[in-house]
């Protein structure tokens, strides 16, 4: 029987270690800080082994055969992809993984309904590797990535988001050896990239997803149409990964560490937790 | 020109943007930006619209806007001024 030790949620822009004069020095400090609460949450936890979940922005999934949801299924993977095309602040490197919990996890969701596609190679993008650069960047704990479109129509709902949440937390405690897991969830809030409403944030819909999240009310969340999100911004449907994790941890409350609309990082920025 | 293997009508455009992700790609878009857009069964719309580039009209036919942010990137423009400088650019390309 394994615990289900530790939710981690942040936004995962680049932003914060390559363009960090782009945004208000006092907010960037404060999401700074609510990074440093985070790695500190996650030493203090110190799982075996976290999902790190993330939408990706098609550096790796593409239209010929887009995945809704994908399990990395390796000894390791590495990153930022970014990084082969140009300087992106933070280093390349290799994060271990754990490859038999992942085998575990998409077997059994082979057989119970949740048909992960499975990645046995896989270069992750800022989406994953900003988040562990600052949450982990020595790599201490085993990283098992998965994938949830978020960036290519159709998509997972959130209804579903929220189920594969669930159904991860109940897998995870029949797991049958001793062990710890963490779910870090990555992306969001209210954004929008590659349109041409680039740098406008929702403040109200991210007050509204952070509440509803703090609350434990994650039927809320899962509730959230395509369209509601696609309204707060183009890229905003990566809070798909928020609610996968609000499933995982249903009906319990998450703590906000952070949230600010940070002009010139074009993003709604949060962070939370659950313990 | 023969025709195009069958595919969705937006996968040939993604298909260009997302092939810049490979490095040899990338170096033939920079050597020779015709000769890229050569290896793609695009509809002339298609091609105009990379070449200009449009970014609307890329947007518009169905570009992935995560696709149409690196093409941007890729183009020597700062990121952060993607609305002001798309917002500027002709409806038609
Ligand atoms: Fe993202």
């Amino acid at each position: 029987m394994a615990e289900l030790c530790l939710g981690l949620a942040t936004s995962h822009l680049a932003h914060i270690v390559n363009a960090r004069d782009a945004g208000d020095s006092a907010k960037v400090a404060a999401f700074d800080a609510g990074y440093a609460r985070l790695a500190a949450a996650l030493r203090e936890a110190a799982p075996d082994a976290c999902l790190i979940v993330s939408a990706e922005h098609v550096n790796k999934f593409f239209i010929d055969n887009m995945p809704a949801f994908c399990m990395g299924l390796f000894e390791s993977f590495s990153g930022p992809v970014e990084s082969k095309a140009r300087d992106v602040g933070y280093p390349w490197r290799e994060v271990p993984s754990d490859p038999g919990l992942a085998r575990y996890l998409i077997e059994r969701g082979l057989d119970e309904g949740v048909d992960w596609a499975v990645s046995e190679f896989w270069e992750v993008d800022h989406g994953m590797m900003v988040p562990l650069h600052k949450l982990d960047p020595e790599g201490r704990v085993p990283m098992i990535p998965v994938f949830v479109n978020c960036a290519s129509a159709p998509m997972p709902s959130t209804r579903r988001c929220f189920a594969v949440g669930r159904w991860l937390a109940e897998a995870i405690a029949d797991w049958p050896g001793s062990r710890r897991v963490g779910i870090v969830a990555t992306g969001g809030l209210s954004h929008s990239v590659g349109t041409l409403d680039q740098g406008r944030i929702d403040v109200a819909f991210d007050e509204w997803f952070l509440d509803r999240l703090c609350a434990g009310d994650g039927e809320a969340l899962a509730g959230l149409g395509d369209a509601e999100m696609m309204e707060a911004g183009s890229s905003t449907g990566e809070v798909r990964s928020w609610i996968v994790l609000a499933g995982a941890f249903a009906g319990r409350r998450a703590e906000r560490v952070f949230y600010a609309p940070i002009e010139g990082f074009d993003t709604g920025c949060a962070q939370a937790v659950y313990r | 020109m023969t025709a195009p293997p069958p595919a969705s009508a937006r996968y040939w455009l993604n298909r260009a943007l997302f092939d810049l992700g490979d490095p040899a790609c990338r170096r033939e878009f920079g050597a020779d930006r015709a000769a890229w857009l050569d290896r793609y069964p695009l509809d002339a719309g298609a091609r105009a619209a990379l070449e200009a580039p449009g970014w609307r009209v890329l947007l518009d036919r169905g570009a992935l806007p995560n696709l149409v942010f690196k093409y941007f990137m890729l183009s020597g423009h700062p990121p952060g001024k993607f609305a002001a400088i798309a917002g500027e650019t002709d409806e038609h390309g």
